[in-house]
């Protein structure tokens, strides 16, 4: 695929080319992307605030529906985060080139997601310092944890994958950082040149991170899919119709991933210009990210309808309700959009021709992380409005400040986003180089 | 690795000229510790180190890791709850609740697997050394480097790289 | 209308099974049709109900009000980071501990006192138990040897200790001159009184109904300060006493209310009256019920019911017959008639005589009354017979039946019960009666009489609110000089008063009653004073001193022992007077019932005018809130209606069919023009009314700053009436006059309990049989064995608790959510929270319709805890705060919670409830939410803000009585078990109809286990055993008992289909 690609640049222009970005001034509108996302920020934090202080009843859940944006987002986040990993340890190791352009805003875009998700548990809680309690501490009362809670699985499943992918991102970042300590004096070569690690490029060097690298991507392969599985059954765990089915953890693996590419889209096409780096991120590459998307929305579209079979096939009239009520009840709004958004849009990826139109490209992403967001918020909230008991039924809508949680952590996600643009190289540099065409003396290049 | 400097560094510009040259000062006495940089991993290359250091030993300790993870993960939940059984949902854990575990040895092993592996990686490769000497800044950019320790810019040695396509010989100290 | 008839719920019952080999996919499909149970009227009449749309709009208008945050903490806040935020505390009121200076003899801390009282909330005179700890009554509860009450309460009852610590209490005597309020010094305030009550000698009392000795008291005072002593009037809202007792005055020459043994009734008839609801002592009259319709074997009583509204004592029926407003009376006399045509008819000649002149006199009438009430001869006839076989009664009129005709409507029933021979049997005339605690006509004649009052004490009763604005009480009052407000609680009286005297709580004085004549019931303090009030009896006392005519007693208890001198002479005790006063006081009651000759029917007349059509307004009492005395007290307001499940609010009920021809929806703000004047209410669709009823009911729609609570909740549907009085006892019509509604183009939210959509065909939540089925079962169920994949390492200790509720028994009273919110310290928390459905009871009331929306038939299920074996809720807890004891008990650890809200998801009953905000605790007032610390009880803990709570079988109580076992073990050096008698939940003690039972399932001969094995006992969600289908497995030690119908026919026809297991 990428053979094809027509590189009007050679290696000796890469590290210029992508570390000027850093060096020099980017374009305004990244100043004005910056401050948009801090507004946000300082929205979140803010609600944050009167939640601990107040009380999670600021939130709009109620019995039944104890859960609600927060634990929405949660899931959102976890799964923008997973196309970040797919992207850098799957894809590596089939060795398919397009992803050495944009893995490392893949990476990057994982290391936040998956900060931004970690947060919502706790913000949900209300009670946020007691938050430690979920994890297995010594402690007088010889309390433990509850080890078959699909909650504790989150607390360890989301741990490890923070842990491993920022170790992974940050083993990429070193030899590039190297380069980059090397173009700069003074204080900034000290800063980059502890953050370097020492690293001179010298072969043993490259050998050993070769091997390391090689066995961080098979490790975090399992946890690409075995991360929102876990999250998956925190759902698919609990009696409740609506959640439990067998076919969340693919369902939702494959959810993650359409998210995940189209936030990828939605966030390199932006940084490639603010940056100018169309010379190093090539259409071909951001397209083949587009069929991706395509694959894993129709994977989601055929998961909905399997959903509403089993539910009417089982015969089960508490899940058969629940499948009726989402199509036709008080959510349906959310359902349709989500359908729309995730299955029907995407449709027109087919076309080579808009795969190529980056603004209307750009839309239909926006399109599916809004309609994956609404999936998510679809799943917990009509799941759990409208269950078993109708004595017990009640109804569920975001209140003010849980919609500023919401937005707030896109603004935190954006925030350390957009730092993280200004002081790294958004390229993964050596690796970059390997996919350009080698410098060789016997067959020029140009 | 040895981390004296005094010594040549040949500069090249093209991969093919840096693997010519390895070829011809492969097993030669004068050549016996040289050093190669690189701006990135090319096969060719690290095939190169392959051959003259051996398989990469990272790889134990990934192991090492992994299985120590797995261990811990199948055996906490089980300890911690003999510590205190308590009934939850008719059943006491511990024993009678294994599959759950599955989890935890699966995470853990992931978890301590990658962070021996890094370990591994900055050990090995002698990483995070405050001492690390950058000979040229160019080897970070777009140029491959020949390191000769004890050799003289006028030496034989610098004379053979040069015929080999350096584009550049530079005495380091 | 869509509806569904018996027959056709019998073919979804005859569904085969999904995966059943012949079956087609389409089975599931099939049963997605209407159950027979529908919980709104949205459910079958669509256009009825708020849309989607509108339930939002309406949540976001709630939302606006729902957080406690006034705009400028917000704005402080923004000035707060998230870590101050974060590490901000909830801050805790301190409250001084003074320990002893000298131990009182046998009082051991911690240990509860108990007293024996009396209830003074309504003239009924319920025996009480006070639970007091250090000094202050924690927990009331129904004396269990009291006659009245025999061990239950009423949630009015339960709640009056919310009363005694209400912090909107007068705090001492105020004089109002000229709108200035002064606080005064009671001293001062005597003099004052005194001085005046001494120039005049025109004085008057006006006090709330009484059996005892007080209006007695209150003659003796004016007499003694030379005023005239039937100067005394007594008011009672509740016209029921003085229509009764007038009745039987026209109709025997003696006056009082019959007592009523519905225990040996086998066949009850109401018309139009409210028993469970209101009626005349109703804890009394629900046990009684409870036990005559309990199955004996294969028979069962009956109830059936005749009236316009819906009432709870409707629900319970087992027939229901919807009947035009005012057609009461009509209605007694059809079933008089019909019953005098039966040749088994009983009665004297001379009685028969009278009836058939009655029935002659109106014979034109009674013919054309079946096509008005809407009932076929047939039907009476059929009646009539059944009715004359078996013991049988008939109860007429209730608080929905106030109108010109409520004395002709009681003498026509009078009529019945002699054809029916009731007298002497269930009906308790000549031996054991009961006085009417209002004489008739008293404030009738307090009207007339006001002209030439100059002093005029109103003694904890609120005329001013109670009677309808046109009946022009307040006017009358403003015209007297001096009035003298007593309350124990600030009353919309006090504004035309020039004196406020705080009165004591109940709890805080002494006196007496006589429920029941010949048989005396004790009140006595249980505890000192709580704020600067006196007992009204012993400030007459000190104004008739210091109007110089003292009345010669040391205090009002010394009156009263005087009184009880009698009682000491019938006992015919050994013992000194002394001694036998303190044993009384022990008991809390005694007396043996009189008898006295009671003469046969005399001669009455009856004219019967037969109602027009045309929208009725109808304002029966709320049976929470009563007549809106008790409108201040948190807890009544937040148990809701049980028939609406609307709390902190007034509504107007329509029948859908009505709504529909109208174009009204659920929530439309409506004006109902009254020919008195006009209230604007919200509309609530409620099934079962009569076309052309309009029910709004009493309680709420105070407007003066009475208290935070009922201030500016709901309105008052009096305003509407004209003024109208009984023809004989001259109690104002609240019932029944002619209203137009219009729509005023706004909505308001009601806030109901129960928000519904398509309930479908849910089958195993609640389970119906008949006596029939019933017949034909036979051995014992056991509902505990289930294939499982595991070994259970359940009940490992000495119990295993468990709980049954009989759905055949239940009458959706909120006895049981009172008691349990007062004695676990659950918060209350005010309409908004309510409206984003945050209600906290841990025992809630879920009711259910079924059949047609006109005439439906009505379950309540009480929903607490199911305390599962296989409990959802444990696994999912990530930190172990909820977890199984060895006793069978799902255990809440609240300081483990941390706050994740997962087990509130997983609970397929959804009965978990969580703490959103830290409820307040310190003041009662301030707040709705607010609660009065000295009214928790101190054994169970306070649960703060993002905490997870819910039922735990009152896991104290469990604790005292196994201790108590313990020690008598070690007393009698044998193993003693915890025995049924020994411990009793706060629900399943309170229980006016003993719907619940509650103990130890390890021992086969407590009634638990007996009612587990029971036929009718199944698990909700539990599938179908007899199946081999287990539903969720959840395996709860909660069973319920079906319901069960009278005559051989299921309630709700058929189980409908069966919902495989799910998942």
């Amino acid at each position: 695929m990428s053979d094809t690609v027509q590189w009007d640049k050679t290696i000796s222009d890469v590290n210029e080319g992508i570390l000027k970005g850093v060096e020099g001034r980017p374009h305004p509108t990244y100043y004005i992307a910056l401050a948009f996302a801090l507004t946000l920020l300082i929205t979140g934090v803010v609600s944050w605030g009167l939640i601990a202080t107040f009380g999670i009843g600021l939130s709009g859940k109620s019995s039944p529906v104890y859960w609600g944006t927060f634990i929405t987002d949660f899931v959102f986040w976890v799964g923008i985060g997973h196309a970040g990993t797919l992207i850098s340890a799957i894809l590596f190791l089939f060795r398919a080139k397009w992803r050495n352009s944009i893995n490392r805003s893949a990476e990057a875009m994982t290391v936040f997601a998956v900060i931004t998700a970690g947060l919502f548990p706790l913000i949900h809680m209300g009670r946020v310092w007691n938050g430690f309690w979920t994890l297995p501490l010594p402690n007088t009362n010889n309390m433990w944890v509850n080890f078959r809670s699909p909650l504790l699985w989150d607390v360890f499943a989301i741990s490890t994958y923070l842990t491993v992918s920022l170790l992974f991102w940050y083993m990429g970042l070193v030899p590039d950082i190297a380069s980059l300590r090397d173009r700069v004096k003074g204080f900034k070569r000290f800063v980059y040149g502890i953050l370097s690690l020492g690293w001179t490029g010298n072969i043993r060097q490259w050998h050993h991170y070769e091997t390391g690298y090689g066995f961080l991507a098979a490790l975090s392969t399992p946890l690409v899919l075995s991360v929102h599985s876990i999250v998956s059954w925190d759902f698919a765990m609990a009696l409740q119709p609506g959640w439990h089915t067998t076919i969340f953890p693919p369902y939702f693996v494959a959810g993650a991933i359409l998210s995940g590419c189209a936030m990828v889209y939605n966030l390199v096409v932006p940084v490639r210009k603010m940056f100018r780096l169309e010379g190093f991120i090539k259409e071909e590459h951001l397209e083949a990210c587009l069929k991706l998307t395509l694959l894993t929305s129709t994977i989601v579209a055929y998961a909905y309808a399997i959903e509403f079979f089993i539910a009417w096939y089982s015969g089960s009239y508490y899940e058969w309700a629940i499948f009726r009520g989402r199509a036709t009840g008080p959510y349906s709004f959310y359902f349709w959009t989500m359908t729309f958004c995730n299955c029907v849009f995407p449709l027109l990826l087919w076309s080579r021709k808009i795969r190529y139109n980056t603004p209307v490209a750009m839309v239909i992403c926006f399109l599916i992380n809004i309609g994956m967001w609404f999936e998510r918020y679809n799943i917990v909230i009509s799941s759990l409005a409208e269950d078993f008991l109708p004595g017990s039924w009640g109804h569920y809508e975001p209140s003010i400040i849980d919609m500023c949680m919401t937005f707030g952590s896109f603004g935190w996600f954006f925030t350390w986003f957009l730092i993280f643009t200004k002081f790294f190289p958004f390229v993964s540099m050596s690796e970059l180089k390997l996919i350009m065409p080698k410098p060789l003396r016997r067959k020029p290049t140009h | 690795m040895t981390t004296k400097t005094a010594g040549i560094l040949a500069l090249f510009d093209y991969l093919d000229d840096v693997e010519a040259a390895l070829e011809t000062i492969k097993g030669r006495p004068e050549f016996k510790d040289h050093i190669l940089y690189s701006h990135t991993s090319y096969h060719e290359l690290v095939h190169h180190a392959e051959e003259r250091y051996g398989p990469s030993q990272v790889r134990w300790f990934t192991l090492t890791g992994a299985l120590t993870g797995a261990t811990t993960g199948f055996w906490l939940p089980i300890l911690c709850d003999l510590d205190f059984p308590l009934i939850v949902g008719g059943k006491t854990p511990a024993f009678s609740s294994l599959p759950p575990n599955l989890i935890f040895i699966f995470e853990l092993f992931v978890l301590f697997g990658a962070l021996a592996t890094i370990l591994g990686m900055l050990w090995l490769g002698r990483l995070g050394n405050p001492h690390a000497r950058i000979l040229d800044n160019r080897l970070m950019d777009d140029k491959f480097g020949i390191f000769v320790p004890g050799a003289r810019v006028d030496g034989e040695e610098a004379s053979l790289l040069k015929s080999q396509g350096a584009f550049e010989i530079k005495k380091t100290s | 209308m869509e509806r569904l008839e018996f027959d056709e719920l019998d073919k979804l019952s005859e569904q085969k099974e999904v995966f059943a080999p012949d079956a087609a996919f389409e089975a599931p499909v099939k049963n997605i049709g209407k159950g027979h149970l529908f919980m709104a009227v949205e459910e079958v009449m669509p256009e009825i109900g708020a849309t989607d749309l509108e339930v939002r709009g309406e949540i976001a208008e709630s939302k606006g009000k729902g957080y406690p945050i006034a705009r400028r903490d917000v704005m402080r806040l923004f000035s707060a980071s998230a870590i101050l935020g974060a590490t901000a505390c909830v801050k805790r009121p301190a409250e001084k501990i003074v320990p002893y200076v000298n131990q009182p003899v046998d009082f051991v801390p911690g240990n509860p006192v108990y007293y024996a009282t009396t209830c003074n909330e309504c003239p009924a005179a319920c025996g009480v138990v006070v639970k007091t700890r250090e000094g202050r009554p924690t927990k009331l509860e129904g004396g269990p040897e009291h006659p009245v009450s025999q061990g239950a309460l009423c949630a009015i009852g339960q709640a009056s200790i919310q009363g005694l610590y209400h912090p909107e209490r007068h705090k001492s005597p105020l004089i109002q001159t000229n709108g200035l309020t002064k606080e005064f010094s009671w001293e001062a305030a005597f003099d004052r009184i005194g001085a005046i009550v001494k120039g005049t000698k025109k004085v008057g009392i006006i006090t709330k109904g009484s059996t005892g000795s007080q209006r007695k008291f209150y003659a003796e005072f004016l007499t003694k300060i030379g005023s005239k002593s039937e100067n005394v009037f007594t008011w009672d809202a509740n016209g029921l006493y003085s229509s009764i007792s007038e009745a039987h005055r026209l109709a025997f020459g003696v006056e009082g209310l019959p007592r009523l043994e519905l225990a040996r009734a086998s066949t009850i008839v109401g018309i139009g009256s409210d028993i469970l609801d209101v009626g005349t002592s109703v804890v009394y009259h629900s046990k009684g019920l409870s036990q005559a319709l309990s199955i004996k074997g294969i028979e069962k009583g009956e109830l059936v019911q005749f009236e316009a509204v819906m009432s709870l004592t409707g629900g319970r029926a087992d027939k229901r017959h919807v009947i035009p407003v005012g057609s009461e009376l009509a209605t007694t006399l059809l079933l008089v008639r019909s019953l005098h045509e039966q040749s088994t008819a009983k009665g004297s000649k001379g009685a028969k005589a009278v009836i058939a002149s009655v029935l002659d006199a109106n014979k034109a009438a009674l013919d054309q009354a079946y096509d008005v009430v809407g009932v076929k001869k047939e039907v009476f006839e059929a009646l009539a017979r059944k009715m004359l076989e078996k013991p049988s009664v008939l109860v007429a009129g209730g608080t929905a039946s106030f109108d010109e005709n409520a004395t002709s409507l009681q003498v026509a029933g009078i009529f019945a019960n002699i054809l029916l021979g009731a007298y002497g049997s269930i009906l308790n005339f000549d031996k054991g009666w009961s006085a009417s605690p209002v004489k008739a006509g008293d404030m009738k004649r307090f009207m007339e009489a006001s002209a030439d009052l100059d002093v005029v004490f109103v003694i904890g009763t609120d005329p001013s609110f109670t009677l309808p604005a046109s009946y022009g009480f307040s006017e009358a009052l403003t015209k007297v000089k001096t009035v003298v407000s007593i309350q124990n609680f600030p009353a919309e009286v006090d504004r035309l008063a020039e004196f406020i005297l705080p009165a004591d709580h109940y709890l805080e004085t002494w006196g007496d009653e006589e429920p029941v004549s010949g048989f005396l019931s004790i009140r006595q303090p249980a505890v000192r004073t709580t704020v600067n009030s006196r007992q009204p009896e012993e400030m007459l006392m000190w104004i008739a001193a210091s109007a110089g005519s003292p009345m010669g007693y040391a205090d009002y208890r010394t009156y009263l022992s005087a009184q009880w001198k009698s009682y000491y002479e019938m006992a015919g005790a050994k013992v000194d007077y002394e001694t036998f006063v303190k044993a009384v006081l022990r008991r809390g009651f005694i007396g043996k019932l009189d008898t006295r000759t009671v003469g046969d029917l005399k001669d009455v007349k009856i004219s019967l005018a037969l109602p027009e059509s045309g929208l009725k307004l109808v304002s029966p009492f709320d049976h929470r809130l009563r007549d809106g005395s008790f409108a201040h007290i948190p807890i009544l307001q937040e148990v809701g209606d049980g028939m609406t499940t609307i709390a902190w609010d007034s509504w107007v009920a329509i029948n859908p069919n009505t709504c529909r021809k109208l174009g009204l929806k659920r929530n439309d703000v409506i004006r109902v023009e009254g020919p008195g004047g006009f209230f604007e209410g919200a509309i609530f669709p409620l099934p079962g009314l009569h076309p052309d009823a309009i029910v709004a009911p009493r309680g709420n729609g105070h407007t003066d700053k009475r208290s935070t609570i009922s201030n500016g909740v709901g309105f008052n549907p009096l305003a509407a009436f004209a003024k109208a009085e009984d023809k004989v006892t001259g109690q104002p019509v609240t019932s029944g006059q002619t209203v137009k509604v219009s729509l005023v183009g706004k909505t308001y939210r009601l806030a109901a309990m129960q928000k519904h959509h398509d309930i479908g065909n849910r089958s195993d939540i609640v389970r119906t049989t008949s006596l029939a089925a019933l017949a034909k079962e036979s051995g014992d169920k056991d509902l505990d064995t289930v294939p499982d994949l595991y070994p259970d390492v359940l009940h490992r200790g000495d119990y295993r608790w468990g709980m049954s509720v009989d759905l055949s028994k239940c009458t959706g009273c909120g006895a049981c959510m009172t008691a349990c919110s007062l004695e676990n310290n659950v918060a209350q928390i005010g309409r908004e929270q309510i409206l984003m459905g945050r209600e906290m009871h841990w025992i809630r009331l879920d009711r259910y319709f079924n059949g047609e929306v006109d005439s439906p038939g009505v379950t309540f299920q009480p929903m607490m805890c199911q305390q599962c074996n296989h409990a959802p809720c444990e696994a999912v807890c990530p930190v172990l705060a909820t977890t199984h004891d060895d006793e069978g008990i799902n255990a809440m650890t609240y300081n483990r919670c941390v706050g994740t809200r997962y087990c509130g998801n997983a609970c397929p009953y959804k009965v978990r409830r969580f703490n959103w905000w830290t409820y307040k605790w310190n003041t009662m007032g301030e707040k709705e939410r607010d609660r009065n610390i000295r009214a928790l009880n101190p054994d169970v803990t306070v649960r703060t803000r993002g905490v997870m709570e819910k039922c735990n079988f009152c896991v104290g109580r469990l604790r005292d009585a196994k201790l108590s076992a313990k020690e008598r073990s070690k007393e009698f050096g044998r193993e003693f078990r915890v025995q049924d008698s020994d411990v009793k939940t706060a629900c399943q003690q309170t229980c006016p109809s003993d719907a619940i039972t509650f103990g130890d399932l390890k021992n086969p001969g407590s009634g638990i286990s007996k009612l587990r094995r029971d036929p009718r006992a199944y698990l909700v969600l539990g599938g179908f055993p007899e199946e081999k289908e287990y539903g969720l497995k959840t395996l709860p030690n909660v069973s319920y008992l079906m319901k069960v119908g009278a005559d051989h026919e299921s309630v709700a026809g058929s189980e409908g289909t069966h919902a495989p297991e799910h998942g």
